[in-house]
């Protein structure tokens, strides 16, 4: 890396810590530390959203998705704007004239307290576990690509983060959010012109829109109503509908941020940006996949993107290894030559002859495949396990090798802004849940202004240091914190029913919502354990149990008083 | 109670939209306009 970039980079961290000091000043009390005084613009909200859900990995896992499967990934997000109006109908004016800080906050006035400290449990334990993955995922590809120590990238991030965080409280992590939000817009803008440099003079964006065409990777929309597949229409609309309304609508990580809204109308506002704004965010991020899978035809990729396989290979496999590479590179100057004969075929306007090149392409792409398939085989039987796909190191080992001085410094600002922006609001939620719904409710109820507002800077620190030390061991609990990733979105939906039956049936109450929600929870188990259908439909499946079984608890037990 | 504040919002007037029932309206045909618009693309340029 270039001095520059490592400056630009610098730039970027001063930038964040000076702007959480400047704000940390004015926190007084625990409104100004979690609600930010409710006085933030719709603009500041809305782009802080967005930061929140977009982690490094959006930007690292999703292109390599994209570059090896398509656009398929977007069916996921095409609801959300639905959601936001659903939010903005619902749960937003309950919260917000509510005046809570926390969500499980609403769910005492409405239910009980048991109901509240389960939903907000479960929060806890969940997002708890899940958070050190925001910085352990991209420090891990980094660490491998640029040759960095991963525990000192780790931890960077991390201490930065828990700075800013711990100091400056929600509005500066809502502010410094909508900034790195405007960085990581930039980024898109910045990767898309750095892939499309990469075609050689003849050939067009319309030859390439082409060539990805013939490759099958614009299948945005999968109109198949195979209940196993995650990426079709249907899950999309569906399983994708509960998970956003019950991420957006109930996951504290979020209802944090338009908590904070100047009205009601700033909070709604805030929402609504997300709903016209998400969706071309994330097909411009797969698009970024699509062309790099492009680029790709015209500077040759590495066998094998992750550095660590291919040592591993090199080592252990040499000759044979060596004979692959032979193949490797005779099977890329043929495909290479075969998507230029398409560019000239297309130019010529001949149907015949473009049919002919399609065909000479798909020969060549076939070929390519199947060197890399033999490479797998290899590197399967010198591992003696099944290797893990290296689709995250693909955009990173672009960026390492491709990226011209300066650029590659505002993209590596832009990974950390999208790992920071998500760690940052995360831990803020976790401090906040951790003081408002336990500290605050059951140990002490009054104190003053001071007291919780050194109370929630440790809460925050506490979370932070907890999940960047967890991070830093995550090499060690690997699979478990991939399980428990996994196993955070059995949750989502159960607790969604309960807000759900708070806002939907009148008549429900505490014993329904606390017993419906046990419920919900064993039959997200029981359809995980006993079918094999998509993930998303787990939260279908759990906010429907939940409203249909605290419905009628809820209803046998009015039956019994009257 | 907290149902009846939610109905009295509902009628305040959206600043860019002058009702929140047209901008809500707008989202929803914005939905359906990026899900024709994503078809359309995958059965035109996938081959």
């Amino acid at each position: 890396m270039h001095t520059a970039d490592w400056i630009i980079v610098a730039l970027y961290f001063a930038y964040v810590l000076a702007e959480g000091f400047r704000h940390g000043k004015k926190n007084r009390n625990l409104d100004d530390y979690f609600r930010g005084k409710r006085s933030l613009r719709w603009w500041a909200v809305g782009l802080s959203i967005m930061a929140t859900q977009a982690s490094a990995i959006t930007y690292i896992g999703t292109t390599g998705q994209a570059y090896d499967a398509g656009m398929s990934f977007i069916q996921v997000y095409l609801p959300q704007p639905l959601v936001m109006v659903v939010l903005c109908v619902t749960f937003v004016p309950f919260f917000y004239k509510a005046n809570i800080f926390t969500a499980y906050e609403y769910l005492e006035r409405r239910f009980d307290a048991k109901t509240r400290s389960l939903t907000s449990f479960i929060f806890l334990i969940s997002r708890g576990l899940a958070v050190s993955f925001v910085l352990y995922a991209p420090s891990i590809i980094l660490s491998v690509i640029f040759g960095w120590n991963e525990i000192l990238t780790i931890m960077i991030m991390g201490i930065s983060t828990i700075i800013y965080t711990t100091i400056g409280g929600n509005k500066a992590v809502i502010l410094i959010d909508a900034k790195q939000m405007m960085l990581m817009f930039a980024g898109i803008f910045i990767a898309v012109a750095l892939f499309i440099v990469q075609f050689p003079a003849q050939f067009s964006i319309a030859d390439a829109v082409h060539l990805a065409g013939v490759e099958g990777k614009w299948n945005s929309i999968d109109l198949s109503l195979d209940l196993k597949s995650s990426y079709t229409l249907l899950s999309g609309m569906l399983g994708g509908f509960f998970l956003a309304l019950s991420y957006f609508g109930c996951d504290q990580s979020q209802v944090q941020r338009y908590l904070t809204g100047r009205s009601l109308t700033e909070s709604r506002m805030s929402l609504i940006l997300n709903a016209f704004l998400k969706v071309p965010m994330q097909f411009l991020i797969l698009a970024i996949g699509v062309l790099m899978f492009v680029s790709y035809h015209f500077i040759k990729p590495p066998l094998n993107f992750s550095p660590a396989n291919q040592s591993v290979l090199s080592q252990k496999a040499g000759s044979e290894y060596a004979e692959l590479e032979e193949k490797y590179d005779a099977a890329f100057q043929e495909r290479r030559e075969a998507a230029l004969s398409l560019g000239r075929a297309r130019e010529t306007g001949n149907t015949e002859s473009l049919v002919r090149a399609e065909q000479r392409y798909r020969r060549a792409e076939d070929s390519f495949r199947e060197v890399k398939r033999e490479n797998r085989e290899l590197l399967k039987s010198v591992l003696g396990s099944e290797p893990s796909s290296d689709i995250n190191y693909i955009f990173p080992s672009f960026l390492i090798h491709y990226a011209p001085t300066g650029i590659l410094g505002i993209m590596l600002a832009v990974i950390f802004a999208a790992a920071m922006s998500s760690f940052s609001s995360e831990i803020n939620s976790l401090a906040s849940a951790t003081i408002i719904d336990f500290y605050k409710r059951y140990f002490r109820p009054t104190a003053n202004d001071a007291h919780y507002l050194l109370a929630s800077r440790g809460a925050t620190l506490f979370w932070g240091m907890f999940a960047t030390a967890a991070a830093c061991f995550a090499g060690r609990i690997g699979s478990l914190i991939e399980a428990v990733n996994k196993v955070g979105s059995y949750f989502y939906g159960p607790i969604l029913g309960v807000f759900l039956l708070a806002f939907m049936v009148r008549r429900s109450n505490g014993n329904g919502a606390f017993f419906g929600l046990i419920a919900g929870e064993i039959a997200v188990f029981a359809v995980a354990y006993f079918s094999s259908i998509s993930w998303l439909y787990y939260n279908v499946v759990g906010a429907t149990v939940v409203l249909i079984a605290g419905a009628l608890i809820s209803m046998m037990r009015t039956a019994r008083a009257s | 109670m907290i149902h009846k504040h939610i109905e009295a919002e509902r009628e305040d007037p959206h600043p860019f939209f002058s009702t929140w029932n047209r901008l809500y309206a707008s989202v929803i045909v914005y939905t359906c306009v990026l899900v024709l618009a994503l078809y359309l693309m995958t059965i035109a340029l996938n081959r």
